[in-house]
């Protein structure tokens, strides 16, 4: 892979969160590298540190989180195929630099369209406001007709009378798209999407995902797309990321995930997904216990305790990641005979 | 056959009047369950689907009669005679919510943050008359062992519990009183996927060990489609479709129901996929549209689907009824 065609680099970000006195670890050691153009799924359950670990990228963090890592590089390309390096990672979460980074180049899509969007201002000016900002001199007309070109893009219909609405006029669905429209106005190069369709109807969701895709697709963008729906992965992804309590637990292409899951946790999270067509009377497989407190985790593979194939090798040190095939990391010591990527 | 139906849906509607103005002038309805005719038979499963505000749980309220039905009847039937709910007394009431439980969505708000789990689970009984706190006691421990949950967390406050073991405490709970119906109300759709399976199969094993009757609401297909025997379809108040799950599946009848089940994403790749993905959103249930409701979102509607509402026919003589004019 040439180092240049990378926009996103991450290299061992580690988040922690000050509570009661103690610093409680909630990512640990994340590293990936996302490609122009590719789209990136992170999954895992609820707790397990993929809504932080993008926060962290993108230093929208509370005040008592700290961030540590080796990098986190932001690569901005132009036409001539040069490329303009950011160091994330040394900026100050709401200095000059990180807003002009924020909205032209990363921007993302939360997952509460409800509760990211302001009920007391029309949602037109709320898609302008990035806009006006990142473009000083711009004429508030001009930007609204953007917007409603882009409403249009995006599916909704009457754009023109839908800027003037508030939030509560619009449906879930339309709300949505409102958000997706705020982040993507300035024509940013990385779009994250943390759970975009999570509160939404399955006909809605389909409608977005194929929005989201046709952008990637077309325009040539790149995609994080934070979820817990394995089937949307299938769909979205071209790279999967597998989290388990705050640590990467298998990494690779969308092939090598679904067709070779080799982490105990992803066989058993693939296995205890309902499918559609399912043969009556078969049965889920669970995964037995349910997720930790972060606070109990002390070394060792943090799966050691739901995990069947535990030995005593899984609760000491570092687990490190081995490779399975080209591109393709898994963290467990059922794999300590391959080579060590991680 | 009529024998074999606990509950028997007959014309159910479920209106919630809009009011405006100072002296609360109804202005028109929220039809939010509209001539609705049904059966759910002994022992099965029967799973309710359909996007949010099609009114699959205001249908599941109703068969509890914790909303007022406001035209047609509901029989109920367990032990040979058929009664009709509407005409229940307080009384009546009473006697009947013993034998019909419900399971709520969250199981976060569905218990009292300041009551252990004992207070929590004693308070059914209590209501019930289990007068002997020995026997009370000896209830909420099998109770417990059948969700398997220690005994012990008896005396323990619902936030010392994961999403799931709270899930499970709630069935418990409803256990308790050796209910013939559960209704359960998006039962899994908070819950992680892990925990999620780990619930769907003990009330699997719960069903068959006790013979129970779940009404299964969801608006997760593939999670309807693992837990029940039969499926029913709803759009905007309608009932659209009813199949049995395999039949629903292999051989999917109404646009609607085949459009929602294209939509959701299934976690294997290489399928060939031929979606449909349905234009705009769900009208509103106040001016719904006339003739078949779906109709403004078909793609293969047809003259007479702007004029005249399909009614729910048995299509195939085996119990697949779908309402649709393409079918008749």
């Amino acid at each position: 892979m040439e180092d240049k065609k990378i926009i996103l680099d991450v290299k061992n970000l580690n988040t922690s969160f000050k509570s009661d006195g103690k610093l409680i670890k909630i990512v640990k050691d994340v590293s990936f590298q996302l490609e122009k153009g590719r789209s990136l799924a992170i999954v895992g359950e609820s707790g397990c540190g993929k809504s932080v670990t993008v926060h962290s990228v993108t230093r929208l963090m509370a005040k008592n989180s700290v961030i540590s890592s080796d990098h986190v590089i932001y690569r901005k390309f132009n036409e001539d195929g040069t490329a303009k390096e950011y160091r994330i990672d040394k900026m100050s979460n709401y200095g000059k630099e990180m807003r002009s980074l924020r909205g032209p180049e990363i921007s993302m899509v939360f997952q509460d369209p409800m509760a990211s969007l302001n009920p007391v201002y029309r949602v037109g000016d709320q898609i302008i406001e990035g806009l006006l900002e990142h473009n000083p001199g711009m004429k508030k007309d001009d930007a609204m007709k953007m917007a409603i070109e882009l409403l249009k893009k995006l599916g909704i219909p009457a754009p023109e009378q839908r800027v003037k609405d508030y939030p509560h006029q619009l449906s879930g669905g339309m709300k949505q798209r409102i958000v997706i429209a705020i982040a993507l106005i300035c024509n940013p190069e990385l779009i994250i999407a943390d759970e975009p369709t999570t509160a939404l109807d399955v006909t809605i969701q389909a409608q977005i995902m194929e929005l989201l895709k046709k952008i990637q697709v077309e325009l040539n963008k790149s995609i994080i797309l934070i979820t817990h729906n394995m089937g949307l992965v299938t769909e979205m992804a071209d790279d999967v990321i597998v989290m388990y309590m705050g640590r990467i637990v298998e990494k690779g292409t969308l092939k090598d995930i679904f067709n070779a899951p080799s982490h105990p946790y992803t066989k058993m999270l693939l296995a205890s997904v309902p499918v559609l067509g399912m043969a009556q009377g078969q049965k889920l497989t669970t995964i037995p216990g349910s997720t930790p407190n972060p606070a109990d985790l002390t070394e060792g593979c943090e799966f050691a305790d739901r995990c069947p194939y535990c030995t005593d090798e899984c609760r000491k040190g570092r687990i490190p990641g081995y490779e399975v095939s080209e591109g393709h990391m898994v963290r467990c010591r059922k794999f300590a005979g391959n080579k060590e990527v991680d | 056959m009529a024998d074999n139906n606990i509950f028997r849906l007959e014309n159910v509607k479920v209106w919630f009047p809009v009011q405006e103005g100072f002296f609360k002038k109804t202005v028109g309805h929220v039809k939010a369950v509209d001539d609705v005719t049904i059966n759910v038979k002994r022992n099965e499963t029967l799973g309710i689907v359909g996007e949010s505000g099609c009114g699959k749980t205001t249908l599941g309220k109703a068969m509890m009669l914790l909303e007022k039905i406001t035209g047609g009847h509901v029989y109920y039937n367990d032990d040979g005679t058929e009664r009709d709910i509407t005409t229940f007394n307080k009384d009546e009431v009473f006697q009947f919510r013993k034998k019909v439980q419900m399971i709520f969505q969250d199981p976060y708000s569905a218990m009292n943050p300041m009551k252990k789990i004992y207070t929590e689970m004693e308070e059914p009984l209590i209501i019930h008359g289990y007068k002997d706190r020995a026997e009370r006691e000896a209830i909420m421990e099998e109770a417990l062992k059948l969700v398997n949950i220690p005994v012990d967390y008896l005396f323990k406050y619902p936030h010392e519990f994961s999403g799931g073991q709270r899930q499970r405490v709630c069935i418990a709970r409803a256990m308790e009183i050796n209910p013939k119906v559960l209704v359960c109300d998006e039962a899994v759709s908070a819950l992680d996927v892990s925990i999620q399976a780990q619930v769907l199969n003990l009330m699997k094993d719960i069903q068959k060990e006790k013979d129970l009757t779940y009404v299964f609401i969801a608006h997760d297909l593939s999670v309807v489609q693992y837990m029940s025997d039969r499926i029913l379809v709803m759009y905007l108040g309608k009932a659209v479709e009813m199949a049995d799950s395999k039949e629903l599946y292999d051989n999917t009848l109404h646009p609607y129901t085949v459009s929602l089940l294209s939509a959701i994403p299934v976690p294997v790749i290489d399928r060939e996929k031929n979606r449909i993905i349905l234009k705009g959103d769900v009208p509103s249930p106040i001016n719904k549209p006339s003739g078949c409701p779906f109709h403004k979102r078909c793609d293969k509607c047809m003259k007479i689907c702007e004029e005249v509402e399909p009614e729910l026919k048995d299509v195939d003589g085996k119990g697949h009824f779908v309402a649709c004019h393409l079918y008749d």
